[in-house]
Parts: C-alpha cells; structure tokens; sequence
C-alpha cells in the first residue's frame, strides 16, 4: 500500500510532542496518587477558613480527591491543550515549511494522507490519555488504595471522545490557515469558547468539558452514551469538512 | 496503455483570483521527447507544473498525462510520473536515508538500485539531515529520488537553479543517461537557455499563460534565420512582407532585418532582385526566439 | 573524443555531429575501422540530446560513413561509395558553389580563386599521404 511510507513518516514526525505528552501527563497521574497522603495530612493539620470546610472534606474522600485531580481537572485541560497541539498542524506546518507538495506529488491519494495524518495524531493523544491513565491506576493500587476501575474506563471515553472533538476542531482550522501558529491560536480560543456552557447550569450539557471530567459518571448517573455518540458525530462532521477542504484546495 | 503523446493539454485555464496564470493552454509532448519550456518569470510555467500533477485544480480544459486524465486519474499519473520541484523543499529532519524509505515504500516501482547509484555519484552523504545539505544537494536528492521509482516522465522546474555549471553539467548527464537507458520522457522549464540547447529536442514558449512558440530545435536552427540587408537608394523591401515565412521586416539603421521562417532562399532570391549592397544571413538563437516571442512581443510588421 | 559542439550555433547539433565525423574521416583523423562510441556514450559525453546523437547516427549510416554491428558496436566503414554518382556530383556542386559565392562576397577575382584553390588541393594531397 502506497501510504505505507506515509504512516511511518507520521509516526516518526510525532515521536518526540508523544514522548513529552506522554511524560508530561504520566508525572502528573502519577503524582496524584502519590500525594494524597500529603495533601491529607495537610487538611488535618492546617487551619482550614470556614468558606473551604467542605471542600476539605470532600477532598479528604480519597475517591473524590483521585477524580478530581485526574478527570475533573488536570486531564481534560491537558488533553485539551494536546488535542490542540497535535491537531493544529497537521496540514498547516506542511504548508508553511512547503513540504506539502513533496507529499501530494507522491502516489498518494489526497484523502488517504489526510486519514493517516488524523489517525496518527490522534492515536498518540489517546495512547497518551489512556497510558496515563493507567499510569494514575497503577499508581493508586501500589500506594494501597482502591479506585473502580469501570469508573476508569468510562471517564477515559469521556475523555477520548471530548479530546476528539477539540482534535478535530483543531485539525480543521490547520486545514484553513496556513501558518500553524494562527491555526493553535484560533483552536485555542475556540476550546475556549466551548467552556462557555460550562458557566450556566442550565446548559450545562452542552459543555464538552463537563462531559470529559465525567462528573455524571462518578456520582453514579450512568454512563451518558448520548452525549458520547453527539461528540463522535461532531468530531465526524469536522472530521469530513477538513477533508473536503484539504482534497479540494490548491496549493 | 501507451500513449503517443505524454503530454497533452487542451484549453487548460487556470484562474486565481482575478489573475489568468493559465490561459487557454494547448501543450503538446511526444514520449521519448526532451521538451524544454520555456517562458518569463510570471508566465504560468509552474502553474502548468502543478495543473499536471494535480498538485492545483483547473479552472476549465483537458490535461491528459501518459494518456490519463490530470485530475481524475490523478493518482495514476503521479505513480508514472517522477517530479523535482524549483527549490525542492523536503522534510528538513529527516536522514536522507530515511527519506529514501518513505519514498522507497511509497512507489511500487521503485528500484534501490538506480537510486543508490546516484546517491553515490552525487556523494550524498546518507546519514545526515536533510537540514544539513547545501541547496545543490537537495536538488541532486530529489533528482536522486525521482529517477529511483522509474518514472516514465520527468517533470523537472527550473532544476538547476542553485548550481554551479559543473553540477549543472552532471545534473543533465544524468538525466541523458536516464533517457539513454529508458527512453523515458522529459519536460523541463528552464531559464537557461543554453542549457535547454544542448538537450531539447523541442521547445515551446509560454508567455501569459499561452503557448507562443513550439518547434523542435532542429527547426529552430534549420529555418529560423535573419537577413541583414542594405540598399543604396530608398529601397525597401517591405514589399516581401507577404511572402509566407516571413515573420517580420523592420528598419535597422540605413538596413533592414528580416526574420525568415523556412523561406530564406526564397528571401535571398527575391532581394537579388532588388540590388541590394549587402546580404547577410544571421542564425537565430534560442535567446532570439525568446525575445522575440516572449519579451515585448512587438514585431515590426 | 575530440568532438566540439556548438549549441548556439545556426547549425542543429545533429548536422554539427555528422560533418565532423565526416571531416574527420576525410582527413585520416578517424579510419576505416575505427570504433565510434555508442550513442549513449556520446551523448553524455558531449552532453547533448540522445535523440540528437542517434539522427546524426542514422544520417550517417543511411550515407555510408558508418556501419553498426549489433552486439558489437559502430565502426566507420571502408571508404564504399553507396551514393549514387550524380548527387555526389550535385553535392559537391553544391559545396563549391557556396565556396564561390563567398569569395565573391569577399571580393576576389577569379583568377586568385583559382590560385588559392590550386594551393587548397596541394596542401590536402601533402596531408593525405
């Protein structure tokens, strides 16, 4: 198969922002474990001010305390940044460097270079969502302590699937600029639009973010399937329209 | 499927914005042909480059290259078809040897040994970055590559840009062996003139976006000639405008130059007629044709 | 080889070629026998077209000049006239014409046309020996 070059290129191009991800987000789901003891000694021993009382409390609740650090927080605002950093400039940088046309004058069908570039990027964020992850479990289960691994599993989807959505967000703005810091810059502030739902408890739901932490899933709602199944239907169609443009364009 | 022509256009426009680049093009190269093309800075010739290999979309027109249609059949012709870029631009971090894996992979025709053998003869040092090359390199590189997969057209833009006449000299001898080797296709913009000389067997001129000149180069020299001639009285021979051939008379000093295409005895034989003082017959040179078709295009009719 | 090529010239490359391999067979440069490098050689060496090369190689041959040997390669043959003797004789004619012409344009009187002419066959019969 032609694109059998391609997939190595890519994987090779990607080696080192999937190493610095991966020890990035693996440090940090590992030291949540990790510091728990600390952090509850330090509840016992600190004056707490009244308005933080409950909150101390709640963070005492080891449960609590592993999902908030790791999904309600750090993961889905690091995923974030990464889906950004690795989906912003998968066609950009080629058109900016000019490397673009070495690659389309290749056999290669257009759509096949751009389903391999997605899959590629996409691939190390999730592995680097996932490993860390089990980086976090693995780390919980040696320090003594439990944690549902369903509840895991199920906030990873989340995660997966929020992620996928500011991946392909990402990617299509690299489909429209050409210059991969207006491409970041753009993703970025659009990720931040999307926390905008998050502010109003009456649409609350439509949040990307408050699907990623998974909030329903740790208190036990159930898992949200049709939240899941609209972001992989969004990710879908932005998936299709940064297609569309990169087949279709002159470069 | 072999194709008389390997490449053929008809009618093919491009249209950026409100700019032509592209205009009503109707190309012509034979198989086994060395053409090369050439045209002022602006003219479309890069533009033509990427319309063929779909690198850009058509506006309107027909590009058929090694009987397959452009855009269509886009993937087959970039399979046959071995391309070197103005400046080509290749991924900076990658080894090169890495470079001729991801190349090495990607065409099924693809024959280490013939891409060996001029990584070698350009001593192309393997192990280094791509980074690392001097701009004479990459050319060699991606002269290097393109040959390995075979292709039964090279396609090469303004290919010796950045070299010095020795590495010009050995860039060309390896394309001439290739075509020696394969009696493979070569469609070439250059603004090398001399160059272009050497190889080509035909050359066509784009200027605006249309095609302005095309013959082979044996006919250039054979029947493209300009007569100097000097009368005594007020002579003119603006009377042999209308013989056919006769490109163009215009007034030079006290003489007259005329440009001949193919009819040089007969103007020889018309200006004896005429008692003239002096006949001179003048080759044309590539660089004459080129000016003459492509650079203020104003005869003196 | 001792080929010299002029790209820019009047003349097509292919006609350069023949009328050098020809000069050179007429001055004893090149015998009969000799072997001529292959079209491929050739046109890299002189790094030139080798369509160009093989059209001068086929002019050549359909004259007479030089003979190829599959497998073998491309001789310059035994001094066989394959023409016909009227265009050899309309060839040179034509060679001398030209000749004529231009010592007209250079002014000269017939009678040292034929003086330098005269000197021109002896300088060539001494060069011949």
């Amino acid at each position: 198969m032609a694109g059998k070059g391609l997939w190595i290129k890519e994987i090779q191009a990607g080696k080192f922002k999937f190493l610095i991800g991966l020890l990035v987000f693996g440090v940090v789901g590992v030291f949540i474990p990790l510091t728990y003891g600390t952090i509850a000694r330090l509840m016992d021993t600190v004056p707490i001010p009244a308005q933080f009382v409950e909150q101390a409390k709640l963070l005492k609740d080891y449960g609590f305390y592993i999902w908030s650090q790791w999904f309600g927080k750090n993961l889905y605002q690091f995923a974030t940044i990464m889906a950004v950093i690795f989906g912003s400039g998968i066609i950009s940088t080629e058109v900016s460097k000019k490397t673009i046309q070495f690659l389309l004058a290749k056999p290669i069908r257009r759509q096949e270079v751009f389903m391999i570039k997605y899959v590629v990027n996409y691939s190390a964020l999730a592995l680097v969502v996932i490993i860390s992850t089990l980086a976090l479990y693995i780390a919980v289960i040696t320090t003594g302590h439990s944690f549902p691994f369903t509840v895991i599993m199920q906030n990873t989807v989340m995660a997966l699937a929020g992620s996928s959505v500011i991946f392909s967000t990402s990617v299509y703005f690299s489909t429209v600029f050409d210059q991969t810091l207006r491409s970041v810059l753009v993703s970025l502030a659009v990720a931040l639009m999307f926390s905008i739902p998050g502010l109003f408890s009456v649409v609350r739901d439509f949040s990307i973010y408050y699907h990623m932490s998974g909030y329903e899933i740790f208190i036990g709602k159930g898992f949200p399937f049709i939240p899941v199944i609209v972001m992989i239907i969004v990710s879908g169609v932005l998936y299709q329209m940064a297609n569309r443009r990169f087949s279709r364009r002159d470069f | 499927m072999t194709a008389e022509m390997a490449i053929l256009t008809r009618g093919l426009t491009k249209m950026y914005k409100d700019i032509l680049a592209v205009n009503g093009l109707d190309l012509e190269v034979r198989r086994g042909s060395i053409y090369g093309f050439l045209g002022p800075n602006g003219a479309g010739k890069t533009t033509t480059i990427k319309l063929l290999l779909n690198l850009t979309y058509p506006t309107s027109g027909i590009a058929t290259v090694l009987g397959h249609d452009a855009v269509t059949e886009s993937l087959a012709v970039r399979g046959r078809v071995g391309y070197v870029a103005e400046e080509p631009v290749i991924y900076e971090y990658m080894r090169v040897s890495d470079l001729v894996d991801f190349c090495r992979r990607t065409y099924t025709n693809w024959d280490m040994a013939v891409a060996g053998r001029y990584l070698d003869l350009f001593e192309l040092p393997v192990g280094k970055r791509v980074k690392e090359l001097s701009k004479g390199m990459k050319n060699q590189l991606a002269l290097s590559i393109a040959l390995g997969s075979r292709p039964e057209l090279l396609i090469l833009d303004e290919p010796t840009g950045g070299l010095d006449p020795i590495k010009t000299r050995e860039f060309f001898k390896v394309i001439l062996e290739q075509v020696a080797e394969t009696g493979q296709t070569v469609f070439f913009s250059s603004h090398r003139l001399y160059e272009v000389e050497r190889v080509a067997d035909t050359v066509g001129i784009i200027h605006k976006g249309r095609l302005v000149f095309n013959k082979s180069l044996d006919e250039i020299k054979s029947n493209l000639k300009k007569v100097r001639v000097v009368f005594n009285e007020e002579t003119s021979p603006t009377g042999l405008k209308d013989v056919p051939g006769v490109n163009s008379i215009i007034r030079q000093g006290r003489g007259w130059i005329i440009e001949c295409d193919g009819c040089l005895e007969e103007i020889k034989a018309k200006l004896g007629e005429i008692n003239p003082v002096d006949i001179e017959v003048i080759d044309m040179t590539l660089e004459d044709v080129f000016t003459r078709y492509a650079g203020g295009v104003g005869d003196g009719r | 080889m001792w080929f010299h090529i002029n790209p820019s010239g009047g003349i097509p490359i292919y006609m350069q070629i023949i009328n050098q391999v020809k000069r050179a067979t007429a001055s004893g440069l090149m015998k009969a026998g000799d072997q001529m490098p292959s079209v491929r050689e050739l046109a890299i060496e002189l790094t030139v077209n080798p369509n160009t090369v093989a059209k001068a190689y086929q002019e050549l041959e359909r004259e007479g000049v030089i003979r190829t040997v599959r497998g073998v390669g491309t001789f310059i043959t035994e001094k066989e006239i394959k023409i016909v003797h009227e265009e050899r004789v309309r060839a040179l004619q034509s060679a001398i014409d030209s000749a004529l012409v231009e010592a007209h344009h250079l002014g000269f009187a017939e009678a040292e046309v034929r003086k330098i002419f005269e000197e021109r066959i002896n300088d060539w019969r001494v060069k011949n020996r």
